[in-house]
């Protein structure tokens, strides 16, 4: 196969070097199930294949191999994937569910004591849920009226 | 923007803004405080990824949305 061209350039741009990441498809895993660690170390042993390609090229044409060194780095602790998140915020619930809570806890044991602790220290957060739970009810209807049916994300 | 920083930094009020102002996404308080606790864990986390000595660069050019369907190929 020959590459002849790459299109759909509409969300090209330039970005921080951390956020320059390498196809997150490799291995044809969605990038919700990414947000687990076994899927990310799963992709990353196909990525290593990948990298020693970009390696190899690297060196033969340019006599350096900075991006295959950066990124060798940057893969450590789901880098990709945070950097993913970052510009993708629906996906944050999803990694930090995932991937976090495994990674800092150890598990989700004492995951229910968290979110009381986290939600007692600051009375924002209650009164910022119970907007949202208000703002969900007048949404619904709004929806009905007009015929929709609802879809929460 | 010059500041590799600042556009990290500015990624994740956006993130809590879309929380806070998406509509028909929270039905209940529980599910409501899992949702705001794990956003907040993230910020954390990626607050610790971001590298601050890369502020000034380098800055890549990237494709922005580099799915496999966006190549054009020639059998051969």
């Amino acid at each position: 196969m020959n590459l002849v061209s790459v299109l759909d350039w509409e969300w090209s741009r330039v970005v921080p070097l951390q956020f320059f990441k390498p196809p997150l498809w490799l291995t044809n895993t969605t990038i919700e199930d990414m947000s687990y660690g076994y899927q990310y170390r799963n992709y990353l042993e196909l990525f290593d294949e990948f990298l020693a390609m970009i390696r190899a090229r690297e060196r033969e044409r340019y006599g350096n191999e900075l991006l295959a060194d950066e990124w060798n780095k940057r893969k450590q602790k789901s880098g990709f994937m945070i950097a993913h998140t970052l510009e993708n915020w629906t996906a944050m619930d999803w990694f930090a569910n995932r991937s976090i809570n495994l990674r800092i806890y150890g598990g989700k044991e004492d995951l229910p004591r968290r979110i009381r602790d986290f939600i007692r220290g600051d009375p924002t957060h209650t009164a910022l849920i119970k907007r949202k739970v208000t703002g969900w009810a007048s949404y619904s209807a709004e929806l009905k009226l007009l015929g929709g049916v609802s879809q929460p994300l | 923007m010059k500041s590799a920083n600042d556009y990290s930094a500015m990624l994740l009020p956006i993130a809590d803004n879309a929380f806070a102002r998406g509509r028909g996404t929270v039905s209940e308080l529980e599910e409501g405080e899992d949702q705001l606790y794990h956003l907040h864990m993230f910020r954390h986390h990626a607050e610790e990824w971001i590298d601050r000595n890369l502020d000034h660069g380098p800055f890549v050019l990237v494709h922005g949305d580099l799915e496999i369907s966006i190549f054009s190929w020639t059998m051969t």
